[in-house]
Parts: C-alpha cells; sequence; structure tokens
C-alpha cells in the first residue's frame, strides 16, 4: 500500500507547485520548437550556400574545352630544300624539327607571325595547348597556307602556316588539322 | 460543420472556462480539441493501456464539467493535469490491488517504495498530511530538481525524455533523482514518518 499512499499523496500536493511545472514544460517545449526551427533554416541555408559555392565548379567542370580541332584533314606538302630554319632544341627559338609526321595545331591568331606549337602526341598536345610561342621573324620559313578555323564564340580566324625545315632531307610536312580547313599556299596548292 | 470545428483554431482558456460557466457542452469538445494529446500523454504515462486511457479521458472531461463552475482556474491546462492524474491514479491502484502493472508511474514509485511509510492504510487526511510534507520538501529543491521530481513522480515521464527536455544526459536526470530521492527519505524521517 505504500506506493499507493505517495501516489494519493501527490494528488494533494501544492497546486502552485503544478502550476510553475506546466508552465516551465509549455517553455522547454516553445525553445525546443525553436531551436529545430533554427536548425531546420540553418540547415536549408546551408544547402543553398553550398550550392551556390558548388555550381561555378559543376559549371567549370562540365564546361567544354577551349575549342579544340576536332575534325582531320590532311594536307601533305612538299617543302622546298632551300627552306631552312636555325638549327637548335630551344623551343623558344622557333627551332623546330619538322618531320612529316608532325601535327600541326592552329591557334586563333590571324595575320600575326605567330608558331603554333607541334606535338606528336595528344599527350603532348594538351600540355602544350596552351604555351603559344611567339616565332621571331627570322626564324620563319616558308609560308604553307592558311588556315581559317572558328573559336568557341564562333568568331571565324585565318592563320598564317609556316615551315621549319632546319633539315633540307625532310622535304615533306604532313599537315594535320584537327579542326579548320587548310588552304595551301599558292607555290604548293596542286 | 464537424469539419469546420476542426479546422477553426482553439479557444482560449478563458473562453473555455466560459463555456464551462455556461453550463455549454461545447466546452467539453472544445477541451478536447485543445488538450486531448497533452491529457491522453499524462494518462499513458500512468496506465500505458489506450483503453483505460480513453476512460480517464472522458472522467476527466466529466471532473472538470462538474468543477466548473464554482472553480474558475487560471491556468486550465494545469488545472486539467491535476484532474487526469487523480482520474488516472485512482485507475492505476485499482488494478495494481490486482497485479503488477508495467507503467512509467510503477517504475517511478518502486524507486520510493523502500523508505515509504511502513502503514497499512492512510486515510484522506493523512495523504493530505503527507502532501504537505512533499510539497515544502519539493519547494526546497533547485528549479531542475523540482522540474525532475514533478515530472518523475506526478506525470511519470520517463527518463529519457525528462533528458531530451532539459537538454542533459540520462545520467544526469538519474544523480538528480538519487539526490531527491535521499532528499525526501530525510525529509519523511524528519517529520516523523519511520522508514
Amino acid at each position: 500500500m505504500r506506493k499507493e499512499d505517495f501516489n494519493n499523496a501527490l494528488n494533494h500536493i501544492d497546486y502552485s507547485l503544478v502550476e510553475e511545472h506546466i508552465r516551465e514544460k509549455e517553455l522547454l517545449e516553445a525553445r525546443a520548437n525553436r531551436r529545430r526551427s533554427i536548425s531546420h533554416t540553418v540547415r536549408i541555408a546551408a544547402c543553398f550556400l553550398f550550392l551556390a559555392l558548388i555550381s561555378p565548379i559543376i559549371l567549370i567542370l562540365t564546361e567544354s574545352p577551349a575549342s579544340m580541332p576536332q575534325s582531320t584533314t590532311t594536307t601533305t606538302v612538299l617543302v622546298p630544300p632551300e627552306v631552312q630554319g636555325p638549327v637548335g632544341d630551344d623551343d623558344t627559338s622557333g627551332a623546330i624539327i619538322l618531320r612529316y609526321d608532325y601535327w600541326f595545331v592552329f591557334w586563333f591568331e590571324s595575320n600575326n607571325y605567330y608558331c603554333l606549337f607541334s606535338a606528336t602526341n595528344d599527350e603532348e598536345f594538351e600540355n602544350e595547348m596552351y604555351n603559344v610561342t611567339k616565332v621571331p621573324e627570322r626564324f620563319i620559313g616558308e609560308l604553307l597556307g592558311t588556315v581559317e578555323v572558328s573559336d568557341q564564340a564562333g568568331n571565324k580566324t585565318v592563320c598564317n602556316i609556316y615551315a621549319y625545315v632546319p633539315d633540307p632531307t625532310h622535304r615533306s610536312v604532313v599537315i594535320e588539322l584537327r579542326e579548320g580547313v587548310f588552304h595551301p599556299a599558292e607555290r604548293y596548292a596542286n | 460543420m464537424g469539419i469546420f470545428n476542426r479546422l477553426r483554431p482553439p479557444l482560449n482558456d478563458c473562453e473555455i472556462i466560459d463555456l464551462y460557466f455556461a453550463r455549454d457542452e461545447r466546452a467539453i469538445d472544445e477541451t478536447d480539441k485543445k488538450y486531448r494529446k497533452y491529457l491522453f500523454r499524462v494518462a499513458y504515462n500512468i496506465l500505458y493501456v489506450n483503453e483505460d486511457c480513453e476512460e480517464c479521458l472522458n472522467d476527466t472531461y466529466v471532473g472538470a464539467w462538474e468543477s466548473m463552475p464554482p472553480e474558475r482556474p487560471t491556468y486550465l491546462k494545469a488545472f486539467l493535469t491535476t484532474i487526469v492524474r487523480r482520474v488516472s491514479t485512482n485507475r492505476y491502484n485499482e488494478r495494481t490491488r490486482q497485479k503488477r502493472v508495467p507503467s512509467n508511474l510503477t517504475d517511478s514509485l518502486s524507486d520510493i517504495e523502500y523508505f515509504m511509510p511502513d502503514n497499512s492504510f492512510m486515510k484522506e487526511i493523512e495523504a493530505k498530511e503527507l502532501s504537505k510534507v512533499i510539497s515544502e520538501y519539493i519547494k526546497s529543491l533547485s528549479k531542475r530538481q523540482r522540474y525532475i521530481f514533478m515530472s518523475r513522480y506526478y506525470t511519470a515521464e520517463p527518463i529519457d525524455e525528462i533528458a531530451a527536455e532539459l537538454s542533459v544526459s540520462r545520467s544526469t536526470v538519474n544523480k538528480e533523482i538519487a539526490f531527491i530521492k535521499e532528499g525526501l527519505r530525510i525529509a519523511l524521517e524528519m517529520e516523523g514518518y519511520t522508514v
């Protein structure tokens, strides 16, 4: 019967204690609801912030790389033996040994004596893509032709393609274009 | 019309009490609409059986109807809590006379059973005397301890729920309860209740 007695006694405790307890309970519940509400708001804000931060990254990753030649046309140009260039192995001097298996990749500078770079494989091409070497005029060899290419914005550009043939035994140059149309110079047009 | 009643926001306490005083039966509907969930939870903590809880709710509304008037409580929720607790514990006592009842109240009372006065039966007046001692003891506790005592022994809430409400750990609540129990034992002994 002892538990029952305690229970009965609690039914008769000071009413002010009950009131105080219920009020305190409501206060704690309201605080908990506010915390949950703030927490929910913060979570939503954090999601938006995350999206705002990550969306530029996604845009960059999904952005197509700078316009690269896709289609391939091949033109063989016979370079006359008198077209020579300095011998050297320093790219910045413009001495580039041409071999017929080299690719020429064309940059989008029109009417400038910019030598584009060459690469023997895709990896080199990727690595060198943004290294544009300006060739001093004295190193410019025979004009092989022009190529018209388009950049990403659709602007068309005509580039001059020059040959550097330090070794006169190498007489043919295979120009392989990934994009654009090659117009051989009059000398080499057949 | 019933649907619109449910959609309408609940009346405030004063308006509900006015309905009781006007002997308008809508008072019961409005009380049920506003406090049903809370009162059911209090009853369930004590009884653990849905059917019994439903009956206790009905008895609570009857008790409120019979009390108002003349009573005009300042805080309706607390007033209803005292009624539902009394009704639920009476039902609980009936059941425990026959067998042990699984409920939060059983757990909480087993904490203090060992030092409760070893009398065979206490009359209503003795219960009131004991309640005064308990009330004075509760008032001597800190705010948090008071909250824990009332939650644990008055509304029979589980310890995890109390811990969550106070944003403390379960072990903190257990420690406080241990302190409260010891203090209550001493308070009862000091008032002449033999342990």
